[in-house]
């Protein structure tokens, strides 16, 4: 059984009730919940009284952020559509791959979960993630690697608990119907029914049904991905299998690599020693000759 | 080969060159008790957008290349019979090794949570190349180690040592090449398979090489395997950034070019060093020797830059090559490969001392320049910040740098490493008066 939650940026009114909620489960200063703008054609635009911020948006003390996005052309009236960004809890993480102490791990219920305890602080998941999601406590002096949770601590927790205590509190904060939180197989299905029922709605693309490899979280979106900044490039081949290849190779590597050193190293002595009868023989030519 | 005498030199503490050194190594070291006590985010400019720094590109991933000198010569030396090349293979060891020492010393630096570097031994996560990297530099280093020991052990003459290191060298050998087998593959079938290959090759294989020095063969060829299997995986790493790095870097055969220009840069690094090394300490040029590694250098760049070319082709970006990027592209493998490549081809200049050390030089800062590239350069970040490293940053990469030679300086001038020919007695019968300095 695997779960996932199903974003409907159509529904989305960008009143940020999951990035509060996100900031309450975790302990995180609401301080650092400001507006996050990426710019779109319209570069001067303002949100708030705050100016557009080009930060990447996630930071240590924020798993989730939601994004404005003023699709319209620039010239026209904005055209707002508000992103939710979290990790993406892929199926098959690129970090899980990357890390060389184990201490990224995606459980059979959906959730890629860090384990500080094993971290050496490397960064390669920082780098190899898709999504740029997980982040660093630049600022402390024994930092860890931060990021979304999937609200494992709600969904395993020991108390007796309803199910939307369960559930990832950004989706049970959500007032409107934008976040959705189920198996990830029904998700998909109830997707695909709200493209099919609303032509014209929805672009006919699910974000994260495939995207490396799949996702937990899916995405439906009003206009194409690429106007919200979502990565275009992750393909649909999950993340571990750029490495595998190379790194099956590896043991063979070892094994037959040292049976071909050892034969050149023969096969080179042997030429050195008849290179050296050899010279030996034309000298006793030459002494006989001579 | 016996007849080999070796340098050896007074070492003064405070010569100009030496005290530049310790200034920079001081530095250096200032700068990173800095970094421990306020930091990471304080002291350098990484970022959740570069989250990889000049750490990282230099001090690690060129580090490791740079330091390939050490296996490419042992191979060259002991496995393809290169006897005119035996002179340089003391000094590219021991380049190799304080390399890697260096290398594990920044990589200590720039791990946020550094006292768990030992954590790859207890966690073995499958199929991450980073994990790879960390095992075989660690076995590599070890190797190194061994390789080495045998110059302490003439030093001293401690010819019970030697006899010991060449029983115990084919134990651990075979037990870190099966050992390595079956974290990588996570296989007791293919840990049997290596455990048996290797008793095989430890068995019939010659204890030690017919050369002195008494390097035991078996040593040398691991030295060859784990150098193939972490340079190569250096590359496999960028493998997991393909919707990040530009196409023009980003290749499934990463590992591959990886590989190739270490090897590369490892003879290269040894015709600068040698160079270097000779004029410093008044012993004449290996110019034989040095012209063949030029010679063999001339094939391994021409096959570089040709997989290069027919990579990007293949994999249909040849459009790319004239754009902007493209122009980097240009810069980087004229630089790196086509230039020495052409200078190396010419057997006149391969005998000429300035003219080889140039094309060395070329192809060391051209290295620097594609594996910065892969790190930063071409790398896409989310977000539109920039990242120039700190002061501290800056100084730590220089410290461990000037650390290297210093401590090479010291290691020379103490131990039999530097072949020369001037003085044929200087081992046999040691002046007094340098036995009395060190």
């Amino acid at each position: 059984m695997s779960f996932g939650v199903l974003v409907d940026l159509t529904q989305c009114a960008g009143g940020r009730a999951c990035a509060a909620a996100c900031r309450q489960q975790h302990g995180q200063s609401l301080d650092s919940d400001s507006y996050v703008t990426t710019p779109g054609k319209r570069q001067d635009c303002y949100v708030g009284t705050e100016q557009a911020d080009h930060r990447p948006p996630l930071s240590a003390d924020r798993f989730t952020v939601v994004e404005y996005h003023d699709t319209a052309d620039g010239v026209g009236e904005s055209n707002w559509v508000f992103v939710k960004r979290q990790c993406m809890h892929c199926l098959e993480p690129a970090c899980e791959s990357a890390c060389p102490v184990g201490a990224f791990h995606r459980m059979e219920e959906g959730p890629v979960v860090y384990d500080m305890n094993k971290c050496m602080g490397c960064r390669y998941c920082m780098m190899a993630c898709p999504f740029n999601v997980p982040t660093y406590q630049w600022s402390e002096p024994i930092p860890y690697v931060k990021k979304c949770t999937f609200c494992v601590e709600r969904m395993f927790s020991n108390e007796d608990l309803s199910r939307e205590e369960r559930i990832p509190a950004c989706v049970a904060a959500c007032p409107t119907s934008c976040l959705q939180f189920g198996e990830r197989d029904e998700l998909l299905a109830e997707a695909k029914r709200r493209i099919q029922q609303n032509p014209g709605r929805y672009v006919n693309h699910i974000y994260g049904e495939k995207e490396a490899g799949g996702t937990a979280w899916l995405y439906l979106s009003p206009v194409p991905f690429a106007l919200l900044g979502f990565p275009t490039r992750t393909g649909e081949r999950p993340y571990p299998e750029y490495t595998e290849a190379a790194l099956d190779s590896v043991p063979p590597l070892i094994v037959f690599g040292g049976f071909v050193l050892a034969g050149i190293y023969l096969l080179w002595k042997r030429k050195v020693e008849l290179a050296e009868q050899e010279r030996a023989a034309g000298k006793d030519q030459g002494v006989q000759d001579g | 080969m016996a007849s080999h005498s070796f340098y050896r030199g007074e070492f003064k503490l405070l010569t100009p060159g030496t005290t530049a050194l310790l200034i920079l190594m001081a530095a250096g070291l200032m700068a990173t008790i800095y970094r421990f006590v306020l930091g990471l985010g304080a002291t350098t400019n990484l970022s959740d957008q570069y989250p990889w720094g000049i750490w990282v590109a230099f001090d690690v991933i060129c580090g490791v290349a740079l330091a390939a000198g050490g296996f490419t010569t042992a191979a060259v030396v002991y496995l393809f019979w290169g006897e005119k090349f035996h002179g340089l293979t003391r000094p590219a060891i021991l380049t190799g090794f304080l390399g890697y020492i260096f290398v594990a010393i920044g990589l200590l630096v720039d791990l946020g949570l550094p006292w768990h570097i030992y954590h790859p031994i207890l966690f073995w996560p499958k199929h991450s190349a980073l994990f790879e990297v960390a095992w075989c530099v660690m076995l590599y280093t070890s190797v190194l180690a061994l390789e080495f020991l045998p110059s302490v052990f003439e030093r001293f003459g401690w010819e019970w040592a030697q006899r010991l290191l060449a029983k115990v060298t084919p134990v651990f050998v075979v037990i870190a090449l099966s050992w390595f087998t079956f974290i990588m593959s996570h296989s007791w079938v293919w840990a049997v398979v290596a455990l048996v290959v290797t008793s095989i090759l430890a068995v019939f294989l010659p204890r030690l090489v017919s050369a002195p020095g008494g390097v035991p063969i078996l040593l040398i060829i691991a030295g060859v395997l784990f150098s193939t299997a972490h340079q190569s995986s250096l590359g496999t790493l960028f493998l997991l950034t393909q919707d990040k790095l530009h196409p023009l870097w980003w290749s499934p055969l990463l590992p591959v070019f990886f590989f190739v220009s270490a090897v590369g840069v490892g003879f290269a690094m040894v015709i600068f060093e040698s160079t270097l090394s000779s004029r410093n300490f008044g012993l004449p040029i290996e110019a034989d020797a040095l012209a063949g590694f030029g010679h063999i250098l001339f094939y391994i760049l021409g096959i570089y830059t040709v997989l290069r070319f027919v990579d990007v082709i293949q994999r249909g970006h040849l459009d790319l090559l004239f754009s902007p990027m493209g122009g980097l592209f240009f810069f980087e493998l004229a630089m790196g490969a086509i230039v020495p490549m052409i200078l190396l081809a010419n057997c006149k200049f391969r005998h000429q001392t300035w003219m080889r050390f140039g094309a060395a030089a070329l192809i060391i800062v051209g290295l620097i320049f594609n594996r910065f590239n892969v790190t930063l350069f071409a790398m896409e970040r989310p977000g539109n910040g920039a990242y120039f490293p700190s002061p501290e940053e800056l100084l730590i990469s220089a410290g461990l740098v000037a650390g290297i030679l210093f401590f090479y300086n010291v290691m020379v001038r103490n131990f039999p490493v530097l072949v020369d020919t001037q003085e044929p007695h200087s081992l046999e019968a040691p002046n007094p008066d340098k036995q009395a300095v060190s």
